[in-house]
Protein backbone atom coordinates (compact mmCIF):
# COMPACT_ATOMS: atom_id res chain seq x y z
CA UNK A 1 0.00 0.00 0.00
CA UNK A 2 1.82 3.12 -1.32
CA UNK A 3 2.04 6.53 0.14
CA UNK A 4 0.06 9.10 -2.05
CA UNK A 5 1.24 12.82 -1.78
CA UNK A 6 0.37 16.05 -3.38
CA UNK A 7 3.64 18.32 -4.02
CA UNK A 8 3.19 22.08 -4.25
CA UNK A 9 -0.32 21.48 -6.02
CA UNK A 10 -1.61 24.55 -7.68
CA UNK A 11 -4.71 25.08 -9.98
CA UNK A 12 -5.71 28.15 -11.59
CA UNK A 13 -9.42 28.76 -12.95
CA UNK A 14 -8.95 31.62 -15.10
CA UNK A 15 -6.95 33.95 -12.90
CA UNK A 16 -8.55 32.56 -9.71
CA UNK A 17 -5.55 30.24 -7.82
CA UNK A 18 -7.99 27.75 -6.51
CA UNK A 19 -4.94 25.91 -4.67
CA UNK A 20 -1.66 27.87 -4.30
CA UNK A 21 1.20 24.98 -3.52
CA UNK A 22 -0.39 22.76 -1.60
CA UNK A 23 1.28 19.80 0.14
CA UNK A 24 0.01 17.07 1.68
CA UNK A 25 1.09 13.50 2.50
CA UNK A 26 -1.34 10.18 3.38
CA UNK A 27 0.86 7.50 4.59
CA UNK A 28 0.11 4.07 4.14
CA UNK A 29 -3.18 2.78 6.54
CA UNK A 30 -3.57 6.31 7.51
CA UNK A 31 -6.73 8.72 8.30
CA UNK A 32 -6.17 12.50 7.26
CA UNK A 33 -9.13 15.07 7.60
CA UNK A 34 -8.63 17.97 5.06
CA UNK A 35 -10.85 21.02 6.20
CA UNK A 36 -11.85 24.87 5.39
CA UNK A 37 -14.58 26.74 5.10
CA UNK A 38 -16.32 27.16 1.44
CA UNK A 39 -14.06 27.53 -1.19
CA UNK A 40 -11.09 27.00 0.25
CA UNK A 41 -10.18 24.50 -2.59
CA UNK A 42 -10.74 21.10 -0.50
CA UNK A 43 -12.79 19.44 -3.59
CA UNK A 44 -10.63 20.66 -5.92
CA UNK A 45 -8.14 19.18 -4.44
CA UNK A 46 -9.46 15.78 -4.28
CA UNK A 47 -10.98 16.01 -7.80
CA UNK A 48 -6.88 16.73 -8.64
CA UNK A 49 -6.08 13.70 -6.76
CA UNK A 50 -8.82 11.37 -8.55
CA UNK A 51 -7.92 12.56 -11.96
CA UNK A 52 -10.65 14.63 -12.80
CA UNK A 53 -8.90 18.01 -13.51
CA UNK A 54 -4.98 18.92 -14.22
CA UNK A 55 -3.08 21.05 -11.81
CA UNK A 56 -1.49 23.73 -12.90
CA UNK A 57 1.79 23.23 -11.44
CA UNK A 58 3.19 20.66 -8.97
CA UNK A 59 2.79 17.21 -8.83
CA UNK A 60 0.46 13.76 -7.39
CA UNK A 61 2.70 11.27 -6.48
CA UNK A 62 1.38 7.58 -5.70
CA UNK A 63 4.60 5.69 -3.76
CA UNK A 64 7.08 6.72 -6.71
CA UNK A 65 4.29 6.98 -9.75
CA UNK A 66 3.34 10.03 -10.47
CA UNK A 67 -0.77 10.16 -11.49
CA UNK A 68 -1.52 13.96 -12.17
CA UNK A 69 -1.51 13.45 -16.23
CA UNK A 70 -3.61 10.35 -15.97
CA UNK A 71 -7.07 9.85 -16.55
CA UNK A 72 -9.56 8.93 -14.04
CA UNK A 73 -10.14 5.39 -14.84
CA UNK A 74 -6.50 4.59 -15.09
CA UNK A 75 -6.32 6.29 -11.83
CA UNK A 76 -8.89 4.04 -9.74
CA UNK A 77 -6.75 1.23 -12.03
CA UNK A 78 -4.14 2.06 -9.50
CA UNK A 79 -5.92 1.49 -6.15
CA UNK A 80 -7.43 5.67 -5.59
CA UNK A 81 -11.33 5.79 -4.90
CA UNK A 82 -13.14 8.74 -4.75
CA UNK A 83 -16.85 9.03 -3.54
CA UNK A 84 -18.92 12.01 -4.99
CA UNK A 85 -19.82 14.83 -2.71
CA UNK A 86 -23.95 14.47 -4.29
CA UNK A 87 -24.05 11.01 -4.93
CA UNK A 88 -24.30 9.90 -8.26
CA UNK A 89 -25.64 5.87 -8.29
CA UNK A 90 -26.13 4.34 -11.52
CA UNK A 91 -30.23 5.05 -10.76
CA UNK A 92 -31.56 2.34 -13.44
CA UNK A 93 -29.40 -0.40 -12.09
CA UNK A 94 -29.74 -2.54 -9.39
CA UNK A 95 -27.39 -1.68 -5.80
CA UNK A 96 -25.55 -4.88 -6.60
CA UNK A 97 -24.91 -4.16 -10.10
CA UNK A 98 -23.88 -0.72 -8.80
CA UNK A 99 -21.48 -2.31 -7.03
CA UNK A 100 -20.42 -4.79 -9.27
CA UNK A 101 -19.52 -2.55 -12.24
CA UNK A 102 -16.92 -1.22 -9.14
CA UNK A 103 -15.95 -4.49 -9.08
CA UNK A 104 -15.38 -5.53 -12.45
CA UNK A 105 -14.06 -2.33 -13.72
CA UNK A 106 -11.58 -1.25 -10.86
CA UNK A 107 -8.22 -2.38 -9.71
CA UNK A 108 -9.19 -6.03 -9.58
CA UNK A 109 -10.41 -6.24 -12.66
CA UNK A 110 -12.57 -9.59 -12.16
CA UNK A 111 -14.03 -10.24 -15.43
CA UNK A 112 -16.73 -13.17 -14.29
CA UNK A 113 -20.56 -11.76 -13.58
CA UNK A 114 -21.32 -14.28 -11.13
CA UNK A 115 -18.00 -13.83 -9.12
CA UNK A 116 -18.66 -10.12 -9.20
CA UNK A 117 -21.91 -10.34 -8.18
CA UNK A 118 -20.78 -12.15 -4.66
CA UNK A 119 -18.21 -9.76 -4.07
CA UNK A 120 -20.67 -7.04 -4.22
CA UNK A 121 -23.10 -8.81 -1.98
CA UNK A 122 -20.16 -9.27 0.38
CA UNK A 123 -19.64 -5.62 0.55
CA UNK A 124 -23.18 -4.48 1.03
CA UNK A 125 -23.48 -6.87 3.60
CA UNK A 126 -20.73 -5.20 5.55
CA UNK A 127 -22.13 -1.78 4.88
CA UNK A 128 -25.63 -3.30 6.21
CA UNK A 129 -27.34 -3.15 2.81
CA UNK A 130 -28.23 -6.76 2.04
CA UNK A 131 -31.89 -5.85 2.36
CA UNK A 132 -31.47 -3.33 -0.66
CA UNK A 133 -29.18 -5.21 -3.03
CA UNK A 134 -32.06 -5.88 -5.56
CA UNK A 135 -33.56 -2.44 -5.54
CA UNK A 136 -32.93 0.06 -8.12
CA UNK A 137 -30.23 2.41 -6.76
CA UNK A 138 -32.86 5.43 -7.24
CA UNK A 139 -35.05 4.35 -5.13
CA UNK A 140 -32.54 4.04 -2.33
CA UNK A 141 -32.59 7.09 0.86
CA UNK A 142 -29.84 9.60 0.73
CA UNK A 143 -27.94 8.17 3.20
CA UNK A 144 -28.02 4.95 1.51
CA UNK A 145 -26.76 6.27 -1.72
CA UNK A 146 -23.94 7.94 0.31
CA UNK A 147 -23.27 4.22 1.75
CA UNK A 148 -23.57 2.99 -1.88
CA UNK A 149 -20.80 5.51 -3.22
CA UNK A 150 -18.11 3.79 0.02
CA UNK A 151 -19.71 0.49 -1.19
CA UNK A 152 -18.48 1.41 -4.98
CA UNK A 153 -15.29 2.72 -3.73
CA UNK A 154 -14.17 0.05 -1.53
CA UNK A 155 -15.17 -2.49 -4.16
CA UNK A 156 -12.61 -0.95 -6.81
CA UNK A 157 -10.27 -2.43 -4.52
CA UNK A 158 -8.44 0.69 -3.64
CA UNK A 159 -6.42 1.00 -0.74
CA UNK A 160 -6.67 5.06 -1.00
CA UNK A 161 -10.13 6.11 -0.73
CA UNK A 162 -11.23 9.70 -0.73
CA UNK A 163 -14.34 10.43 1.04
CA UNK A 164 -15.92 13.70 -0.31
CA UNK A 165 -18.79 15.10 2.78
CA UNK A 166 -20.24 11.26 3.18
CA UNK A 167 -20.72 12.80 6.31
CA UNK A 168 -22.19 15.96 4.90
CA UNK A 169 -26.10 16.29 5.58
CA UNK A 170 -26.83 13.58 8.09
CA UNK A 171 -29.02 13.56 11.26
CA UNK A 172 -26.89 13.08 14.41
CA UNK A 173 -27.84 9.45 14.88
CA UNK A 174 -27.00 8.80 11.23
CA UNK A 175 -23.67 10.22 11.69
CA UNK A 176 -23.05 8.44 14.58
CA UNK A 177 -23.79 5.39 12.71
CA UNK A 178 -21.78 5.59 10.07
CA UNK A 179 -18.87 6.79 11.87
CA UNK A 180 -18.92 3.48 13.87
CA UNK A 181 -19.91 1.64 10.49
CA UNK A 182 -16.80 3.18 9.49
CA UNK A 183 -14.58 2.42 12.08
CA UNK A 184 -16.04 -1.48 11.52
CA UNK A 185 -15.51 -1.17 7.55
CA UNK A 186 -11.71 0.25 8.92
CA UNK A 187 -11.15 -3.16 10.99
CA UNK A 188 -12.18 -5.54 8.26
CA UNK A 189 -10.48 -3.88 4.75
CA UNK A 190 -7.30 -2.06 5.12
CA UNK A 191 -7.38 1.09 3.35
CA UNK A 192 -6.29 5.20 3.82
CA UNK A 193 -9.07 7.50 3.79
CA UNK A 194 -8.81 11.24 2.97
CA UNK A 195 -11.58 12.72 4.13
CA UNK A 196 -12.90 15.64 3.21
CA UNK A 197 -15.10 17.66 5.21
CA UNK A 198 -17.08 21.06 5.95
CA UNK A 199 -18.33 19.34 9.15
CA UNK A 200 -15.96 18.98 11.35
CA UNK A 201 -17.21 16.56 13.90
CA UNK A 202 -17.00 13.57 12.39
CA UNK A 203 -13.28 14.60 10.89
CA UNK A 204 -12.11 15.06 14.47
CA UNK A 205 -13.39 11.84 15.72
CA UNK A 206 -11.73 10.08 12.94
CA UNK A 207 -8.77 11.75 11.47
CA UNK A 208 -5.06 11.27 13.18
CA UNK A 209 -4.22 14.20 11.59
CA UNK A 210 -6.12 17.35 9.71
CA UNK A 211 -4.68 19.67 7.06
CA UNK A 212 -6.89 23.16 7.23
CA UNK A 213 -7.37 25.09 3.37
CA UNK A 214 -8.04 28.59 3.61
CA UNK A 215 -8.45 30.13 0.08
CA UNK A 216 -6.05 27.43 -1.60
CA UNK A 217 -3.45 27.50 0.83
CA UNK A 218 -2.34 25.37 3.27
CA UNK A 219 -2.72 27.10 6.92
CA UNK A 220 -2.31 24.86 9.37
CA UNK A 221 -1.41 20.39 10.05
CA UNK A 222 -1.88 18.41 12.88
CA UNK A 223 -3.59 16.54 15.28
CA UNK A 224 -6.98 16.89 15.22
CA UNK A 225 -6.48 18.34 19.09
CA UNK A 226 -3.61 20.44 17.91
CA UNK A 227 -5.47 21.89 14.80
CA UNK A 228 -8.30 23.33 17.14
CA UNK A 229 -6.37 25.19 19.46
CA UNK A 230 -4.35 27.04 16.13
CA UNK A 231 -5.31 30.46 16.75
CA UNK A 232 -4.91 31.12 12.63
CA UNK A 233 -7.60 27.92 11.97
CA UNK A 234 -9.79 29.72 14.39
CA UNK A 235 -9.58 32.71 12.93
CA UNK A 236 -10.22 31.85 9.27
CA UNK A 237 -12.05 28.88 9.36
CA UNK A 238 -14.90 29.42 12.02
CA UNK A 239 -14.59 33.12 11.91
CA UNK A 240 -14.68 34.47 15.70
CA UNK A 241 -12.14 34.75 18.22
CA UNK A 242 -11.61 31.76 20.44
CA UNK A 243 -13.30 33.38 23.86
CA UNK A 244 -16.05 35.14 21.25
CA UNK A 245 -19.46 32.75 21.81
CA UNK A 246 -20.12 30.77 18.39
CA UNK A 247 -23.74 32.44 17.91
CA UNK B 1 -35.93 -20.39 -17.58
CA UNK B 2 -32.00 -20.83 -18.01
CA UNK B 3 -30.21 -23.30 -20.14
CA UNK B 4 -26.19 -22.77 -19.09
CA UNK B 5 -26.80 -19.34 -18.42
CA UNK B 6 -28.51 -18.41 -21.57
CA UNK B 7 -32.36 -17.30 -21.75
CA UNK B 8 -35.24 -17.84 -23.69
CA UNK B 9 -34.99 -14.91 -25.58
CA UNK B 10 -31.73 -16.29 -26.95
CA UNK B 11 -32.96 -19.55 -27.50
CA UNK B 12 -36.03 -17.75 -29.00
CA UNK B 13 -34.17 -16.17 -31.80
CA UNK B 14 -31.37 -18.77 -32.20
CA UNK B 15 -34.38 -20.65 -33.36
CA UNK B 16 -35.70 -18.23 -35.36
CA UNK B 17 -32.18 -17.27 -37.36
CA UNK B 18 -32.46 -21.29 -37.62
CA UNK B 19 -35.85 -21.10 -39.48
CA UNK B 20 -35.03 -18.14 -41.54
CA UNK B 21 -31.84 -20.35 -42.82
CA UNK B 22 -34.31 -22.78 -44.61
CA UNK B 23 -36.94 -20.69 -45.66
CA UNK B 24 -35.48 -20.18 -49.03
CA UNK B 25 -36.19 -23.86 -49.97
CA UNK B 26 -39.36 -24.18 -47.98
CA UNK B 27 -41.11 -20.95 -49.72
CA UNK B 28 -41.86 -19.42 -52.84
CA UNK B 29 -39.49 -16.54 -53.96
CA UNK B 30 -41.22 -13.72 -53.30
CA UNK B 31 -41.46 -14.35 -50.00
CA UNK B 32 -37.99 -14.52 -49.70
CA UNK B 33 -37.43 -11.46 -51.20
CA UNK B 34 -39.60 -9.78 -48.65
CA UNK B 35 -37.49 -11.08 -45.53
CA UNK B 36 -34.03 -10.01 -47.42
CA UNK B 37 -35.64 -6.25 -47.32
CA UNK B 38 -37.32 -7.23 -43.70
CA UNK B 39 -33.00 -8.54 -42.78
CA UNK B 40 -32.01 -5.66 -44.26
CA UNK B 41 -33.49 -3.41 -41.86
CA UNK B 42 -33.27 -5.87 -38.90
CA UNK B 43 -28.93 -5.30 -39.52
CA UNK B 44 -30.09 -1.61 -39.84
CA UNK B 45 -31.58 -1.49 -36.37
CA UNK B 46 -29.26 -4.01 -34.83
CA UNK B 47 -26.46 -1.41 -36.02
CA UNK B 48 -27.78 1.48 -34.76
CA UNK B 49 -28.70 -0.59 -31.39
CA UNK B 50 -25.06 -1.20 -30.47
CA UNK B 51 -24.10 3.24 -29.97
CA UNK B 52 -27.51 4.91 -29.24
CA UNK B 53 -29.07 1.86 -27.85
CA UNK B 54 -26.67 1.14 -25.49
CA UNK B 55 -25.13 4.16 -24.44
CA UNK B 56 -28.10 6.16 -25.66
CA UNK B 57 -25.49 7.86 -27.79
CA UNK B 58 -28.25 9.23 -30.66
CA UNK B 59 -26.47 9.12 -34.11
CA UNK B 60 -29.51 10.69 -36.22
CA UNK B 61 -26.69 10.24 -39.56
CA UNK B 62 -25.82 7.04 -38.97
CA UNK B 63 -26.76 6.49 -42.51
CA UNK B 64 -23.11 8.05 -43.42
CA UNK B 65 -21.75 4.89 -42.69
CA UNK B 66 -24.55 2.77 -44.58
CA UNK B 67 -23.14 5.72 -47.85
CA UNK B 68 -19.81 4.28 -47.20
CA UNK B 69 -20.50 0.49 -47.47
CA UNK B 70 -22.54 0.96 -50.32
CA UNK B 71 -19.99 3.08 -52.00
CA UNK B 72 -16.87 0.68 -50.84
CA UNK B 73 -18.85 -2.22 -52.70
CA UNK B 74 -20.13 0.01 -55.68
CA UNK B 75 -16.70 1.29 -56.27
CA UNK B 76 -14.94 -1.94 -55.99
CA UNK B 77 -17.39 -4.02 -58.10
CA UNK B 78 -17.37 -1.18 -60.76
CA UNK B 79 -13.79 -0.17 -61.46
CA UNK B 80 -12.04 -3.73 -59.65
CA UNK B 81 -14.69 -6.54 -60.84
CA UNK B 82 -14.43 -7.31 -57.39
CA UNK B 83 -16.85 -9.89 -56.12
CA UNK B 84 -19.84 -8.55 -54.27
CA UNK B 85 -19.06 -10.62 -51.30
CA UNK B 86 -15.90 -8.94 -50.81
CA UNK B 87 -17.53 -5.94 -51.46
CA UNK B 88 -19.69 -6.20 -48.26
CA UNK B 89 -16.35 -7.22 -46.05
CA UNK B 90 -14.83 -3.95 -47.17
CA UNK B 91 -17.86 -2.00 -46.59
CA UNK B 92 -17.64 -3.41 -43.17
CA UNK B 93 -14.08 -2.85 -43.19
CA UNK B 94 -14.40 0.94 -44.17
CA UNK B 95 -17.54 1.41 -41.79
CA UNK B 96 -15.45 0.23 -39.13
CA UNK B 97 -12.68 2.50 -40.14
CA UNK B 98 -14.40 6.16 -40.79
CA UNK B 99 -16.65 5.10 -37.49
CA UNK B 100 -13.08 5.07 -35.18
CA UNK B 101 -11.95 8.14 -36.90
CA UNK B 102 -15.50 10.38 -36.33
CA UNK B 103 -16.04 8.61 -33.57
CA UNK B 104 -13.00 9.73 -32.04
CA UNK B 105 -14.21 13.41 -32.64
CA UNK B 106 -17.68 13.34 -32.38
CA UNK B 107 -18.01 10.74 -29.28
CA UNK B 108 -16.54 13.73 -27.06
CA UNK B 109 -19.55 15.69 -27.46
CA UNK B 110 -22.72 14.54 -25.65
CA UNK B 111 -26.14 14.45 -25.70
CA UNK B 112 -28.20 16.63 -28.63
CA UNK B 113 -24.31 18.19 -29.52
CA UNK B 114 -23.40 14.66 -30.43
CA UNK B 115 -26.84 13.93 -32.34
CA UNK B 116 -26.10 17.40 -34.94
CA UNK B 117 -22.15 16.53 -35.30
CA UNK B 118 -23.76 12.97 -36.88
CA UNK B 119 -26.24 15.07 -39.14
CA UNK B 120 -23.79 17.34 -40.29
CA UNK B 121 -21.45 14.70 -40.84
CA UNK B 122 -23.82 12.50 -42.89
CA UNK B 123 -24.36 15.85 -44.77
CA UNK B 124 -20.92 16.28 -45.81
CA UNK B 125 -20.45 12.94 -46.71
CA UNK B 126 -23.41 13.68 -49.76
CA UNK B 127 -22.00 16.81 -50.75
CA UNK B 128 -18.41 15.09 -50.65
CA UNK B 129 -19.73 12.01 -53.08
CA UNK B 130 -21.76 14.70 -55.08
CA UNK B 131 -18.05 16.42 -55.33
CA UNK B 132 -15.87 13.37 -56.36
CA UNK B 133 -16.13 11.94 -60.03
CA UNK B 134 -14.34 8.67 -59.75
CA UNK B 135 -18.11 7.75 -57.45
CA UNK B 136 -19.83 8.86 -60.53
CA UNK B 137 -21.05 12.23 -58.97
CA UNK B 138 -24.58 12.94 -58.58
CA UNK B 139 -25.34 10.20 -61.32
CA UNK B 140 -23.97 7.85 -58.77
CA UNK B 141 -22.12 3.74 -59.86
CA UNK B 142 -24.75 1.47 -62.17
CA UNK B 143 -23.94 -1.58 -61.32
CA UNK B 144 -24.22 -4.85 -63.22
CA UNK B 145 -24.63 -7.41 -61.06
CA UNK B 146 -27.55 -9.72 -61.44
CA UNK B 147 -30.13 -11.17 -59.87
CA UNK B 148 -28.72 -13.53 -56.95
CA UNK B 149 -31.23 -13.68 -54.29
CA UNK B 150 -29.43 -16.63 -52.53
CA UNK B 151 -26.55 -15.05 -52.24
CA UNK B 152 -28.20 -11.78 -50.77
CA UNK B 153 -29.68 -13.38 -48.43
CA UNK B 154 -27.40 -15.58 -46.92
CA UNK B 155 -25.17 -12.60 -46.96
CA UNK B 156 -27.50 -10.36 -45.02
CA UNK B 157 -28.63 -13.09 -42.86
CA UNK B 158 -24.76 -14.12 -41.76
CA UNK B 159 -24.69 -10.13 -40.84
CA UNK B 160 -27.75 -10.15 -38.58
CA UNK B 161 -26.73 -13.55 -36.94
CA UNK B 162 -23.51 -11.77 -36.16
CA UNK B 163 -25.07 -9.01 -34.79
CA UNK B 164 -27.45 -11.04 -32.57
CA UNK B 165 -24.39 -13.28 -31.07
CA UNK B 166 -22.19 -9.58 -30.32
CA UNK B 167 -25.04 -7.74 -28.60
CA UNK B 168 -25.73 -11.47 -26.56
CA UNK B 169 -21.78 -10.79 -25.47
CA UNK B 170 -22.10 -7.80 -24.90
CA UNK B 171 -25.37 -7.49 -22.96
CA UNK B 172 -24.18 -10.45 -20.74
CA UNK B 173 -21.45 -9.61 -19.36
CA UNK B 174 -18.45 -6.89 -18.02
CA UNK B 175 -19.20 -5.11 -21.40
CA UNK B 176 -22.52 -4.68 -20.82
CA UNK B 177 -22.42 -4.08 -17.51
CA UNK B 178 -20.13 -0.89 -18.10
CA UNK B 179 -22.16 0.07 -20.96
CA UNK B 180 -25.20 0.54 -18.64
CA UNK B 181 -23.28 2.49 -16.18
CA UNK B 182 -22.12 4.76 -19.17
CA UNK B 183 -25.45 5.43 -20.14
CA UNK B 184 -26.57 5.96 -16.75
CA UNK B 185 -24.19 8.40 -15.53
CA UNK B 186 -20.34 8.61 -17.46
CA UNK B 187 -19.09 10.54 -15.08
CA UNK B 188 -19.55 7.99 -12.54
CA UNK B 189 -18.91 5.19 -14.52
CA UNK B 190 -15.21 6.50 -14.84
CA UNK B 191 -14.63 7.14 -11.29
CA UNK B 192 -15.03 3.72 -10.89
CA UNK B 193 -12.81 2.73 -13.42
CA UNK B 194 -14.76 2.26 -16.77
CA UNK B 195 -12.50 3.40 -19.88
CA UNK B 196 -15.45 5.26 -20.95
CA UNK B 197 -14.23 6.45 -23.88
CA UNK B 198 -12.84 3.38 -25.11
CA UNK B 199 -16.21 1.66 -24.80
CA UNK B 200 -18.01 4.29 -26.77
CA UNK B 201 -15.79 4.00 -29.52
CA UNK B 202 -15.63 0.47 -29.49
CA UNK B 203 -19.52 0.78 -29.62
CA UNK B 204 -19.76 3.31 -32.61
CA UNK B 205 -16.63 1.09 -34.13
CA UNK B 206 -18.98 -2.14 -34.24
CA UNK B 207 -22.30 -0.23 -35.17
CA UNK B 208 -20.06 1.53 -38.18
CA UNK B 209 -18.94 -1.63 -39.03
CA UNK B 210 -22.14 -3.40 -39.66
CA UNK B 211 -24.02 -0.42 -41.04
CA UNK B 212 -20.93 -0.44 -43.41
CA UNK B 213 -21.92 -4.12 -44.03
CA UNK B 214 -25.63 -3.36 -44.04
CA UNK B 215 -24.93 -0.82 -47.00
CA UNK B 216 -23.10 -2.90 -49.05
CA UNK B 217 -25.35 -4.97 -49.41
CA UNK B 218 -28.24 -2.13 -49.93
CA UNK B 219 -25.73 -1.76 -53.64
CA UNK B 220 -25.70 -5.16 -54.14
CA UNK B 221 -29.31 -5.85 -53.78
CA UNK B 222 -29.98 -2.55 -55.92
CA UNK B 223 -27.81 -3.13 -58.40
CA UNK B 224 -26.59 0.25 -58.14
CA UNK B 225 -25.40 3.21 -55.66
CA UNK B 226 -27.27 6.71 -55.72
CA UNK B 227 -26.15 9.58 -53.85
CA UNK B 228 -29.29 11.14 -52.66
CA UNK B 229 -31.05 7.50 -52.15
CA UNK B 230 -27.85 6.23 -50.50
CA UNK B 231 -27.30 8.90 -47.48
CA UNK B 232 -30.86 9.72 -47.37
CA UNK B 233 -31.42 10.63 -43.75
CA UNK B 234 -35.06 8.34 -43.91
CA UNK B 235 -32.77 5.51 -43.16
CA UNK B 236 -31.69 6.95 -40.19
CA UNK B 237 -34.92 8.06 -38.47
CA UNK B 238 -35.98 4.97 -39.73
CA UNK B 239 -33.38 2.43 -38.13
CA UNK B 240 -33.77 4.77 -34.53
CA UNK B 241 -37.64 4.17 -34.97
CA UNK B 242 -37.14 0.52 -35.11
CA UNK B 243 -34.81 0.66 -31.83
CA UNK B 244 -37.05 3.20 -30.21
CA UNK B 245 -40.23 1.29 -30.77
CA UNK B 246 -38.81 -2.52 -29.97
CA UNK B 247 -36.75 -1.27 -27.36
CA UNK B 248 -33.23 0.32 -26.74
CA UNK B 249 -30.14 -1.71 -25.87
CA UNK B 250 -31.90 -4.81 -25.81
CA UNK B 251 -31.13 -7.84 -28.15
CA UNK B 252 -34.77 -8.68 -29.16
CA UNK B 253 -35.81 -5.24 -29.70
CA UNK B 254 -33.84 -4.21 -32.99
CA UNK B 255 -35.39 -7.33 -34.68
CA UNK B 256 -39.32 -6.50 -33.36
CA UNK B 257 -38.89 -2.84 -34.15
CA UNK B 258 -37.75 -4.03 -37.63
CA UNK B 259 -41.09 -6.42 -37.78
CA UNK B 260 -43.39 -3.77 -36.83
CA UNK B 261 -42.01 -0.54 -38.57
CA UNK B 262 -41.03 -2.93 -41.60
CA UNK B 263 -43.67 -4.86 -42.42
CA UNK B 264 -46.31 -2.29 -42.78
CA UNK B 265 -44.43 0.21 -44.76
CA UNK B 266 -44.09 -2.70 -46.84
CA UNK B 267 -47.71 -3.08 -47.16
CA UNK B 268 -48.15 1.13 -47.63
CA UNK B 269 -45.19 1.44 -49.80
CA UNK B 270 -46.84 -1.31 -52.70
CA UNK B 271 -50.11 -0.14 -51.61
CA UNK B 272 -50.94 3.24 -50.49
CA UNK B 273 -47.77 4.57 -51.79
CA UNK B 274 -46.18 7.73 -50.12
CA UNK B 275 -47.94 7.22 -46.73
CA UNK B 276 -44.95 5.17 -45.36
CA UNK B 277 -42.69 8.15 -43.67
CA UNK B 278 -46.50 9.26 -42.15
CA UNK B 279 -46.87 6.17 -40.82
CA UNK B 280 -43.70 5.56 -39.11
CA UNK B 281 -44.17 9.34 -37.76
CA UNK B 282 -46.82 8.40 -36.27
CA UNK B 283 -45.79 5.41 -34.47
CA UNK B 284 -43.13 6.71 -33.10
CA UNK B 285 -44.93 9.56 -31.57
CA UNK B 286 -47.43 7.25 -30.29
CA UNK B 287 -44.95 5.14 -28.63
CA UNK B 288 -42.58 7.83 -27.48
CA UNK B 289 -46.00 9.27 -25.67
CA UNK B 290 -47.21 5.83 -24.49
CA UNK B 291 -44.45 3.34 -23.62
CA UNK B 292 -41.20 5.32 -24.25
CA UNK B 293 -39.54 2.23 -23.46
CA UNK B 294 -40.72 0.53 -26.68
CA UNK B 295 -42.15 -2.72 -26.85
CA UNK B 296 -39.27 -5.09 -24.99
CA UNK B 297 -38.78 -1.90 -22.25
CA UNK B 298 -42.56 -2.44 -21.88
CA UNK B 299 -43.08 -5.72 -21.48
CA UNK B 300 -40.18 -6.47 -19.03
CA UNK B 301 -41.46 -3.73 -16.51
CA UNK B 302 -45.57 -4.34 -16.76
CA UNK B 303 -44.66 -8.07 -16.08
CA UNK B 304 -42.22 -9.99 -13.41
CA UNK B 305 -42.63 -13.16 -15.63
CA UNK B 306 -41.56 -11.80 -18.51
CA UNK B 307 -38.26 -9.33 -16.92
CA UNK B 308 -36.75 -12.95 -17.02
CA UNK B 309 -37.43 -14.27 -20.06
CA UNK B 310 -36.66 -10.56 -22.84
CA UNK B 311 -33.12 -9.18 -23.17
Amino acid sequence: MPTLRTEAVSKEFGGVQALKGVTISLPAGSTLGLIGPNGSGKTTLLNIIAGLEKPTSGAVMLGETRIDHLPANAIVKLGVAKTHQIPRPFAEMTTRENVSVAVMYGRRRIKDTKRSLNEADRLLSLLGMDARRDLPASSLTVQEKKRLELARALATGADVILLDEVFAGLSSDELRDSIQLFRKIRGEVGFSALIVEHVMGAVLTLAERVVVLEEGAKIAEGTPDEVVHNEAVIRAYLGFEENDSPG
Amino acid sequence: MRIAGLGVTFFGLLALMLLLLILPFAFPFSTSVIVINLLFYTALAYSINFITGMTGYVSFGHVVFLGIGAYALGASADVYGLDPVLGVLLGAALGLVFALMIGLVTLRFRGVYFAISTVVIALAALNIVLELPQLGGSQGIILNLGFQPYSWYYTIWGIVLFEMLITYYINRGKLGLGIRAIKSDEDAARSVGVNVSALKLYLFGLSGLFAGAGGAVFAWTTSGVFPYETFSLNFSLQMLAMIIIGGVGTALGPILGAVVVYLPSYYFLTVAIGTQLIIIGFAVVVIALFIPEGIVGTLKRRSASLRELLE
